[in-house]
């Protein structure tokens, strides 16, 4: 059964076409992961799931019911964890939880109690009384995600939920949302780290430009790309390395330089090691190792939009 | 009940911002202490009555003519008396501030009709017409048989204008609250924006809630939480500086309710015409000092004059002073009528503009 389903689905700003034509479904029980670099469409994708913004044209559909005609049905089954934390600071954590569940039409002590619970589910059970002000960033986060939570939705929307939090609070939020989807929850998940992505996601899509450009399992996205080849290429100090030069190079696709490492991905009929490491040489660079990595979705990522996730 | 759980959650926002609350009770009530004090020489000290405005209208025996020209005669170096025709006419004079008072004599007795605009040159008037009742009283004794009958050795008074008048300490104890009634616009006007800023308007716009619930909670949330402040205000000021709210609290209280209304609706809708949250508050800042300062809250202002007059009658705060201080001193009970009928109103216009802004922004 899909739980969501988008079909044609449109959003204009005055011209600019910030979703076009879009085709989705998830099916229940998914995790599923939404890439797309920054201004790809999936924010105005998730606000329009979330009736937050109005469609252009296209409809959606979730549990079989269009959410244009059943606003309130889709709204009660929907739980959004916004990317910026969204809680009042002047309200306890309990207090916060308590008057956004209440605004789902929970009172007296079915309210406390899911209330009680979402937090508890988080970890934040002995933190009911506190403010926020006193939490650090994962506990923030955390919140975040209960006062999406206690209402006891079927879709819960993460957009970037473990943005800028360590890597214990980062740990437990991808525990909880693993724990979540065993419950029952069908989940959609949006991040800039892929490595979470491929941790915990059943089935992926990539947004570039308001379209989704690629869609299936992990497995199914990185046999997309066997007709290229990817290159990690570590070196002492980048020094005078020029990516700009490499990217002319005969049958290169992209070169992406992190740190110390130059990842460089190629046409796979094609040879042109010799003539990278040539002009890695060249430039003095002192190399450290190399090694041929299989296609992953950051490749994956990167063929189909040229860009990095996190550009 | 989604209204009530926005109105709630409000106050209590509201509550925990103890900045803002510790602003709007403390910032009045030192107000109300330095300017009540420092200020009540103008509501107290002696002051230069200069020369008396009377009409006069004389009726009835010869004698009793006889002797208020006389007493005319006597009096003339510090009054100026003018013959009016008719009560109406005597009457209308000093309600319109032209006369200090308006005196008839004729058999049954004196009457005096006074101003308490000037307070002072009528109490002077008062007791001068008193003195002359009292010299008939003597001249009887000494013979002056039958004026006794005709002339009554009292002084009937009729006030046109007002019975009491306020000290320095309720005058500035009133005004200082419905200056602070203003304030409520401020908070008022970060009440939805508040919620953009805090991420939270994500929240509620995905909630199975309309925007009418949340507009309608805030809006209610913010008129109770500010009717409690000014409240404490009241009963604070009362008990600290023995602030006088008259015998018609229920009315004051309308009053300072319709301008608490007026003010969250005028601070929701500049919210929306103001595209920073810092220029509508530096907006709405600049709005009620100016109110309040032409609205008396920090000078009284005593008969303005031309454009002076026009900029007092403009300002939000003179409507609700004027209409409070008359219910209080005057008990005009009708003089709130109008005070709350434009404030209601303006308060109409605002929230539809401001629903309406609301309604058709995508989004929150």
């Amino acid at each position: 059964m899909n739980v969501l389903e988008l079909k044609n689905v449109t959003k204009k700003f005055g011209d600019f076409i910030a979703v076009d034509q879009m085709n989705l479904f998830i099916k229940e029980g998914e995790i599923f992961g939404f890439l797309g670099s920054n201004g790809a469409g999936k924010s105005t994708t998730i606000n329009l799931i979330s009736s937050l913004l109005r469609l252009s044209a296209g409809d959606i559909y979730l549990l079989g019911k269009n959410i244009a005609q059943h606003r309130r049905f889709a709204k009660m089954n929907i739980g959004i964890v916004p990317q910026d934390i969204a809680i009042y600071e002047e309200l306890s954590a309990y207090e916060n939880v308590r008057f956004f569940a209440g605004l789902y039409g929970l009172r007296g002590t079915e309210l406390k109690k899911h209330s009680e619970e979402a937090l508890v589910f988080v970890g934040l059970g002995d933190k009911m009384n506190a403010l926020p002000k006193t939490f650090s960033g994962g506990m923030k986060r955390r919140l975040n995600i209960a006062c999406a939570i206690a209402h006891r939705p079927k879709l819960i929307i993460m957009d970037e939920p473990t943005v800028g939090i360590d890597p214990q609070s980062r740990k437990y939020i991808l525990q909880s949302v693993r724990q979540l989807n065993e419950m029952g929850c069908t989940i959609i998940y949006t991040t800039h780290y892929m490595e979470e992505v491929e941790e915990i996601c059943s089935r992926i899509a990539i947004v570039d430009h308001g379209k989704i450009i690629a869609e299936g399992t992990k497995e199914q996205l990185t046999n997309i790309i066997t007709d290229t080849k990817e290159v990690w290429i570590e070196v002492k100090a980048i020094g005078s390395f020029d990516a700009e030069v490499v990217k002319q190079m005969k049958g290169v696709n992209s070169v992406r330089v992190e740190e110390h490492v130059v990842q460089i991905i190629s046409q796979a009929e094609v040879t042109n090691l010799h003539e990278i490491l040539h002009y890695m040489i060249s430039q003095s660079l002192e190399i450290v190792s190399l090694k041929e990595q299989a296609p992953n979705l950051e490749s994956v990522f990167l063929t189909l939009t040229g860009r990095n996730l996190r550009d | 009940m989604n209204i009530i759980t926005i109105s709630k959650q409000t106050m209590l926002l509201l509550l925990r911002e103890p900045k803002s609350f510790l602003f709007m009770l403390a910032f009045p009530l030192v107000m109300m202490l330095i300017l009540g004090s420092a200020l009540g020489s103008a509501f107290n000290e002696k002051v230069d009555i200069g020369t008396l405005r009377v009409g006069y209208h004389v009726e009835g025996s010869p004698q009793v003519k006889a002797a208020f020209t006389q007493f005319m005669k006597a009096t003339v170096q510090d009054v100026r008396y003018q013959e009016v025709t008719t009560t109406a006419k005597g009457k209308n004079d000093v309600k319109l501030g032209n006369r200090d008072g308006y005196v008839e004599v004729n058999d049954q007795g004196v009457h005096y009709y006074k101003s308490e605009q000037t307070t002072i040159q009528s109490s002077v008037i008062e007791g001068m017409l008193a003195a002359f009742a009292d010299r008939y009283h003597l001249a009887k004794e000494i013979g002056l048989s039958g004026v006794k009958d005709e002339v009554a050795n009292v002084v009937s008074e009729e006030s046109l204008t007002a019975k009491k008048a306020p000290r320095s300490m309720d005058y500035y104890g009133v005004v200082v609250t419905t200056m602070i009634t203003l304030y409520s616009a401020i908070g008022a006007s970060f009440l939805l924006r508040g919620e953009r800023t805090r991420n939270t308007a994500i929240r509620l716009g995905v909630a199975p809630i309309s925007k009418g619930e949340i507009f309608l909670g805030k809006i209610i949330g913010s008129v109770l939480m500010n009717s409690g402040i000014i409240a404490v205000l009241m009963i604070v000021g009362s008990l600290l500086f023995h602030v006088n709210w008259g015998e018609h609290l229920g009315y004051v209280i309308l009053v300072l309710l319709s301008q608490i209304v007026f003010a969250v609706s005028v601070g929701v809708g500049v919210s929306y015409v103001v595209a920073t949250g810092e220029g509508a508050r530096s907006l709405l800042l600049i709005l009620i000092q100016v109110a309040s300062f032409f609205g008396g809250a920090y000078f009284k202002i005593d008969h303005p004059e031309g454009f002076m007059n026009i900029l007092v009658h403009l300002s939000p705060l003179q409507w609700a002073n004027s209409a409070i201080l008359s219910v209080i001193y005057n008990d005009q009970l009708s003089a709130i009528l109008p005070v709350i009928s434009l404030n209601i109103g303006l308060a109409a216009l605002f929230l539809t503009f401001s629903a309406v802004t609301f309604r058709k922004r995508e989004g929150f």
